[in-house]
């Protein structure tokens, strides 16, 4: 051995020792990394994540249809008809989920709220289409039961024939949703979801102070649970991860009085305006588009929209869907 | 001399150095795809939750107002901090927040033996009475009547909205009727006559000129004035001038080179989004700058610690004989400053 294959050893084994110690380290920062690791989703438990199904009528292209009228019931019914009858969404033995607003305890006629007649029409017209079951649920804003009870929505909904789910902790489930930003390990008001083949969302047209407006796709806020006003700093990739999230068989859109100014609130009766529409459409984003027209504005005023249509969930140009447009 | 490694040696350390590449782009990549629910968790957030919930206890037993025996409390008082108010009004929070918004509590009222006939009775709690002003004015519906509460107050076909001193009250009825409208207006005087608050006689109009000020439209913008980050604390008011509306601001500043300072800056701003500065084809242009964007003009000055300027002017010459009117009364209630 010569002198410098002694320092090149001595070298070398310098190297070993501290290639182990670094290795030793990074393993043990690793190890420390994957014990704090909170694996809790933000209702704090450590229920199994879950995704939800996809709702839409297989094979059909997407459609819709506006109604002018100032009837809702009557604006309702022409609309489905238009598109072949609510027994082309709902199917004999299915079971349904209307998705209303009802996320303030206010009286409906501020229209903060999907309206009380509409509700029961649309639960009329599922069962008529042969629905088995029909559920109405919301994960309001302000305290649940006050909610469906001062809007009407409760009473409504139970004297047609539905069931009134209000959220419970329990019926609460962490979900990520595929390509969202937000909706990650995130709680979502799950149970009125499970066992169920068709979901109906029926909103009102609103200015939204954030966002600029609250139609259908904003509508599934009330499926999450958890501290879900941090994401009002970010609306409109919340709103677009919602339109991820739920994929809904039919969306119907209130726009027979629509909240102008003061929104999603209101409170005042001249924040409203009669604009005689109901738009029905499998296309939430031609829906939200639509109603926009109803605030007084393009979709392009609303940045939401275009995030949508980009993520593939449905198109601004709602005149490409050749909607069917009823007047009184 | 040290050795010169070898390729097993340069090879083990070139593939650590990756590593190590390879775990900081992942720690800046979960970072920047940051997942909010870890804010639920903040113990200064929990803590808040809970001195809420106690407080609430608290503000159980005792009704927002008394009121005599046809309107009974329709329930206990409800209460809203700062973190809990978008669990009341959702998305139209931040307007309050931005604001100065300090605590909301609300409560229900109805009228006994008249079912359905109920109001809901809301009172924030502002910072200052400019934060009040700010929200109400910021929601002033259009068909406002004026009905004498305070200074600051009107009511709507099922609502009335008031401003005292530092408090912002909405009532609003399940129906417009005249029972409610009547009890609402009870109400509102009872908080009034019950909480006495130190009252600024400041007429938030008073910078505007008098000719052609449609009053019921001055507002205040809290926070980014005009689509402007730094642009807070602004009162905007509408004129209507040879049968054209055209919107006239004002902001005062900490002093006058702070005026100056975010006049130059929202300058740029207007520049930045395609704003044209037209200043020096206006000969008549005493001060500041005209700047033309879309269509319209801007016109922005500052005398002393004043901002102010005219928005979205339609015609040039709107601009500047507003832009006049405005100077010429910010000189006279604040003399010793000149326009720049």
């Amino acid at each position: 051995m010569t002198p410098d294959d002694s320092g090149a050893l001595q070298s070398r084994r310098q190297f070993l020792r501290r290639l182990v110690s670094s290795g030793l380290f990074a393993a043990g920062v690793s190890a420390a990394g994957w014990w704090f690791y909170d694996r809790r989703s933000a209702t704090g438990t450590a229920t199994a994540e879950v995704s939800l199904p996809d709702f839409r009528v297989k094979n059909e292209p997407a459609c819709m249809s506006i109604v002018h009228g100032s009837d809702r019931l009557e604006s309702l019914r022409r609309a489905l008809k238009a598109l072949g009858g609510m027994e082309r969404f709902v199917r004999p033995g299915d079971r349904v989920l209307l998705k209303v607003n009802a996320a303030f305890a206010v009286p409906p006629i501020l229209s903060a709220t999907s309206h009380p007649d509409l509700v029961a029409g649309a639960i009329d017209l599922c069962r008529q289409a042969g629905a088995v079951a029909v559920t109405v649920a919301d994960n309001p804003i302000n305290d649940p039961a006050a909610c469906f009870a001062l809007t009407g929505i409760g009473r409504a909904a139970r004297q047609a024939g539905a069931r009134v789910l209000l959220p419970q902790k329990r019926y609460f489930k962490p979900i990520s949703v595929k390509d969202a930003r937000l909706i990650r390990r995130w709680p979502v008001f799950y149970r009125p979801l499970e066992n169920i083949d068709k979901v109906i969302g029926i909103s009102p047209v609103k200015d939204h102070h954030r966002s600029g407006a609250s139609m259908s796709i904003k509508n599934w806020y009330g499926l999450l649970g958890g501290q879900r006003s941090i994401f009002h700093q970010d609306i409109n990739t919340i709103i677009r991860d919602l339109g991820l999230m739920m994929r809904p068989t039919l969306v119907i859109l209130d726009g027979t009085v629509t909240m102008v100014a003061n929104g999603p609130t209101g409170g005042s009766l001249s924040d409203l305006k009669r604009t005689d529409t109901m738009i029905v459409s499998t296309d939430q984003v031609a829906a939200d588009a639509y109603g926009a027209t109803l605030l007084g504005k393009i979709a392009d005023d609303l940045p939401y929209i275009g995030m949508c249509r980009r993520a593939g969930l449905g198109t601004d140009d709602y005149r490409s869907l050749n909607p069917v447009v009823l007047s009184g | 001399m040290l050795p010169k490694p070898g390729k097993f040696e340069t090879g083990i350390s070139l593939t650590i150095m990756l590593l190590l590449v390879v775990i900081a782009a992942g720690i800046l990549w979960r970072q920047a795809d940051f997942n909010p629910a870890v804010e639920v968790f903040q113990p200064q957030h929990q803590a808040e939750r809970l001195s809420l919930v106690a407080a609430d206890r608290k503000a159980s037993e005792v009704d927002l107002v008394v009121l005599p025996g046809e309107i009974s409390p329709l329930g206990v008082p409800e209460t809203f901090g700062p973190r809990q108010l978008a669990d009341k009004i959702d998305g139209k929070a931040p307007l309050y927040l931005s604001a100065g918004f300090e605590k909301l509590t609300s409560q229900r009222f109805s009228l006994k033996n008249q079912a359905g006939q109920w109001f809901e009775f809301y009172a924030y709690r502002m910072r200052d009475q400019q934060g009040a002003f700010a929200v109400f004015s910021a929601q002033r519906r259009p068909d406002a009547r004026p009905d004498g509460i305070t200074r600051q107050s009107y009511q709507t076909a099922n609502a009335q909205f008031v401003v005292h001193g530092h408090y912002y009250l909405e009532l609003i009825a399940s129906q417009a009727t005249e029972p409610l409208s009547s009890a609402m207006r009870q109400a509102a005087l009872e908080f009034v006559k019950s909480h006495e608050v130190k009252t600024e006689s400041v007429d938030p109009g008073a910078l505007f000129p008098p000719s052609g000020l449609d009053r019921g439209s001055i507002t205040l913008l809290a926070e980014d004035a005009f689509g402007f980050a730094g642009l807070d604390q602004v009162m905007t008011a509408i004129y209507h001038l040879d049968g054209k509306e055209v919107m006239a601001f004002v902001s005062k500043r900490k002093d006058a080179r702070e005026a100056e300072a975010l006049a130059a800056a929202y300058r740029v701003f207007l520049k930045r989004f395609g704003g044209e500065d037209v200043s020096g084809k206006k000969q008549s242009l005493p001060a500041g700058h005209m700047v033309r964007i879309m269509e319209a003009f801007e016109l922005v000055f500052s005398i002393g610690p004043y901002l102010a300027g005219v928005h979205e002017a339609p015609e040039a010459s709107l601009a500047l004989t507003l832009g006049r009117r405005l100077a010429a009364r910010i000189q006279e209630k604040e003399p010793g400053h000149d326009p720049r």
